[in-house]
C-alpha cells in the first residue's frame, strides 16, 4: 500500500517538476510547480508528518504560488520568448544527480530503518519552538523583518527632488 | 534557562535590531532624516559594543546556538566597528532619498552577521547566512536610479540564492547522517566512525555554498558585478563585515564540526577529506584573482579581482588549522576587512567628486586631497603584502602557519604559489599608486567638484589607514587578543 502510494506520488511530484522546468510558457510552468509542491506536501503525510505536510500546503501551493502566478501576470510585458533546453545547466544537474545517487546507494546507513517516534503534535512544536527553539525564532522573526523592509525598498517609488 | 539569561545574554544584537527600528522610525516619521539616522545608528552601535564587555565570559545555550567565549565577543566587536565606519562613510553619498533606511538594513546586515559570529549550530549558522545576505541583497540593488545596481542585485541574488540552497542541502544531509546540528556533536559524530559517502556529499555541498559566500573561485562570479554595480558603501560592507563573517563559520565548521573529515592537502600524500578540496579552491582563486585583476582599468574591479585572490590566501591558514593556522586566517581576514573598508571610502570620495571610480577618475586625487591620497597609498601597499603594514604580517602569519603544518612542509606548493601570487599583485596594486602619484601631472582638466566628504568623513578614513599601519607595526594588539580567545 505504502510503496504503490510512494510511486504514485513520485511520479506525480517529478513529473510536475520536469514539466516546470521545462515548459516554454512561464504561467503553465508556475501551475505545474503547483503540482510539485502537492507532491511533497503528499510525502509529508504519508511520512506522517501531517503538520508540515499542511504547513506546506497552506504556504507553498496557497501563498507562495499564488505569489508567483500574480508576479507573473503583472510583469508581463511582452510575449516570453522560448528559450531552448540549457545544456549546460542540463549536465550540471545530471551530474549532481548521479553523484547524489552514487553516495546514496553506497551508504549503508541509509538502509537502517529509523526507530519509532512519538506522534507530533502541534502543541509539542509549539512548545518546542518557544523553550529550545526560542533564540532561532526570535532571529527569523529579524529576518522577515528585513526581507519585508527589502522587498518594500525595492518596489517603493523613488521620488526625485 | 529563562528567558531573562536569554535577553541578558542576547542584548547586543537586541541593541541593534532596537536601533534598526529606531533608525526607520525616524526616517518614517521625517522628511530629511539622514543626519539623525546616522546618528542614532552609531549611538546604537556603541551601545552594543559597550553591551558587549558586559557579557559573562562564557556561556553556551541551546546546544550552541548561542554562545559567548572571548572569540565571538572579540569578532561581534570588530563587526560592530565595521559597521560603523560604513553607517558613517555611507552619510550624504545622496544615491538614494531612503538615507534612514539604508542605515536600518545596514544594521539588520549587522545583526546577522553577529549572529553568524555567535553560534556553533547549523540551523542559526543558515538563519545567520540569511539575514546577511537578504540584507545585502538588498544593499546591493539600493541605487534605484542605476541601472547597474539592479543588475548586480539581482545577480548577486540569484548567486547567493543558488548558493543558499546547496548549503541548505548540505547541512540538511549532516543533519542527517549526524542526527544532529551542534557543530560539537557533530565532531564527535564524524570521529567515531567512517565518513560514509552521504556524509562527504553533504560536506561538499555545505562548502560549495560557503565558498559562493567568500568569493572563492570558481564561485567567484557575482563579485566583480556586485563590487562595481553597488552603492559604493553597500560595496564596502559586502567585502569587510561579510566575508569576516563568513570566515568565522567556515573556520568553524571545519576546524570544529567536520575536523575528522580533514584529509591531506600536502603534496604526494593528498588523502580524501575536505582538505585537497579547500586547497583546489585556494589554488585556483589565487591563480584566477590575481590574473583577472592585472586586466582590470577599473578601480572597485580590480578589488573585487584582487579579493578573489585574498580569500584564496585566507583559506591557507583553514588548511594549516589548528590554533596557529585559525589565528592567522582571523587575523588576516580582519586586517583585510579594514584595509578594504578603507580604500572603498577613498573610492567613495572620488566617485563624490567626479562621477566615476576608473583608474582615470583617480587623476587628480593627489592634488585634490593629499590625505585621502596618502591613505590610498596605505591602503594598496597592505593589500599588496609590503612591511610595515598590517597586510605584510597577516600575510607572513598565514603562510608561517601553512609551511608548519604538518611534516616536510607539505604545503609548500600552495605556499609558493601564493606567494608569487602576491608578487603579482604587487603590479596591479602599484598600477593604481602610479595613476594617482605620477599621472596627476598629464591631466590637466578639472573636473573635481566640491560636494565630497565633511571632515568626519576624511577623519573616518584617515582613522582606518591608521588602524592598518598600527597592526603592521604591533601586531600582537590584535593577534594577541586572538590566540588569548582561541580555545
Amino acid at each position: 500500500m505504502n510503496t504503490a502510494a510512494f510511486i504514485a506520488i513520485a511520479v506525480l511530484t517529478l513529473s510536475g517538476a520536469l514539466a516546470a522546468a521545462t515548459l516554454p510558457r512561464l504561467i503553465h510552468a508556475a501551475l505545474f510547480l503547483v503540482v510539485a509542491f502537492v507532491g511533497i506536501a503528499a510525502f509529508y503525510f504519508l511520512l506522517g508528518a501531517e503538520f508540515v505536510g499542511l504547513a506546506q500546503i497552506f504556504v507553498y501551493v496557497g501563498a507562495v504560488a499564488v505569489l508567483i502566478v500574480f508576479t507573473i501576470l503583472l510583469t508581463r510585458r511582452e510575449e516570453e520568448q522560448t528559450g531552448g533546453l540549457n545544456w549546460g545547466g542540463a549536465v550540471v544537474a545530471v551530474a549532481v544527480f548521479i553523484g547524489l545517487l552514487w553516495a546514496i546507494l553506497r551508504t549503508p546507513a541509509v538502509n537502517i530503518a529509523a526507530g519509532p517516534i512519538d506522534a507530533l503534535t502541534v502543541r509539542r512544536i509549539g512548545e518546542v519552538l518557544m523553550t529550545d527553539y526560542v533564540w532561532p525564532l526570535q532571529c527569523v522573526g529579524v529576518l522577515l523583518t528585513a526581507a519585508l523592509l527589502g522587498a518594500l525598498l525595492l518596489v517603493m517609488e523613488e521620488k526625485r527632488p | 534557562m529563562n528567558y531573562l539569561q536569554l535577553l541578558q545574554l542576547a542584548l547586543p544584537e537586541a541593541i541593534v535590531v532596537i536601533t534598526a527600528l529606531a533608525v526607520l522610525t525616524v526616517g518614517l516619521t521625517r522628511e530629511r532624516a539622514d543626519d539623525l539616522a546616522t546618528g542614532i545608528g552609531v549611538i546604537g552601535l556603541v551601545a552594543a559594543a559597550v553591551a558587549i564587555g558586559r557579557l559573562p565570559d562564557s556561556a553556551f545555550l541551546f546546544g550552541g546556538m548561542l554562545v559567548v567565549t572571548p572569540l565571538t565577543a572579540l569578532f561581534k566587536l570588530i563587526c560592530l566597528a565595521l559597521a560603523l565606519f560604513t553607517v558613517v562613510l555611507a552619510r550624504g553619498s545622496g544615491f538614494t532619498r531612503h538615507a534612514a533606511e539604508f542605515v536600518g538594513i545596514i544594521l539588520l546586515a549587522t545583526v546577522g552577521l553577529m549572529v553568524l559570529v555567535g553560534t556553533e549550530e547549523l540551523l542559526m549558522i543558515f538563519i545567520g547566512l540569511e539575514l546577511t545576505g537578504l540584507s545585502l541583497y538588498v544593499m546591493t540593488a539600493f541605487d534605484r536610479a542605476s541601472r547597474s545596481s539592479a543588475e548586480a542585485g539581482v545577480k548577486y541574488f540569484l548567486f547567493g540564492s543558488v548558493s543558499s540552497a546547496f548549503t541548505l542541502f548540505g547541512l540538511s544531509l549532516v543533519y542527517g547522517m549526524c542526527g544532529t546540528t551542534g557543530l560539537n556533536a557533530i565532531g564527535q559524530k564524524i570521529g567515531a566512525g567512517p565518513i560514509e559517502p552521504l556524509l562527504a556529499a553533504g560536506i561538499v555541498m555545505t562548502l560549495v555554498g560557503l565558498a559562493f559566500k567568500i568569493a572563492a573561485a570558481p564561485f567567484h562570479l557575482w563579485a566583480p558585478e556586485a563590487y562595481t554595480g553597488a552603492p559604493v558603501p553597500s560595496a564596502a560592507f559586502i567585502a569587510s563585515g561579510s566575508k569576516v563573517a563568513s570566515f568565522v563559520v567556515l573556520g568553524k565548521i571545519l576546524l570544529v564540526g567536520f575536523a575528522p573529515a580533514e584529509g591531506s592537502a600536502e603534496w604526494h600524500r593528498v588523502a580524501a577529506g575536505w582538505a585537497p578540496l579547500i586547497a583546489a579552491l585556494a589554488a585556483l582563486s589565487i591563480i584566477i584573482g590575481n590574473l583577472a585583476a592585472l586586466a582590470q582599468t577599473n578601480v572597485r574591479r580590480l578589488l573585487a579581482y584582487s579579493a578573489v585572490a585574498h580569500a584564496g590566501y585566507t583559506l591557507l591558514g583553514l588548511l594549516a588549522g589548528g590554533r596557529e593556522g585559525f589565528g592567522a586566517t582571523l587575523f588576516y581576514t580582519t586586517t583585510y576587512a579594514f584595509t578594504l573598508l578603507g580604500a572603498f571610502g577613498v573610492v567613495a570620495f572620488v566617485r563624490r567628486e567626479t562621477g566615476g571610480d576608473d583608474f582615470a577618475h583617480f587623476k587628480r586625487l593627489r592634488r585634490h586631497s593629499p590625505l585621502l591620497a596618502g591613505c590610498m597609498a596605505v591602503f594598496m601597499l597592505s593589500l599588496a603584502g609590503l612591511p610595515p603594514l598590517a597586510g605584510f604580517f597577516g600575510k607572513f602569519y598565514l603562510f608561517a602557519a601553512a609551511l608548519s603544518a604538518g611534516e616536510n612542509q607539505g604545503l609548500l606548493w600552495l605556499v609558493a604559489l601564493a606567494f608569487f601570487g602576491s608578487l603579482l599583485s604587487l603590479y596591479y596594486y602599484l598600477l593604481v599608486l602610479k595613476v594617482i602619484f605620477v599621472d596627476d601631472a598629464a591631466s590637466t582638466e578639472s573636473t573635481y567638484a566640491p560636494a565630497g566628504f565633511d571632515p568626519l568623513q576624511r577623519i573616518t578614513v584617515a582613522v582606518l589607514a591608521a588602524v592598518v599601519l598600527g597592526l603592521g607595526v604591533l601586531p600582537s594588539a590584535l593577534l594577541g587578543r586572538i590566540a588569548a580567545a582561541l580555545p
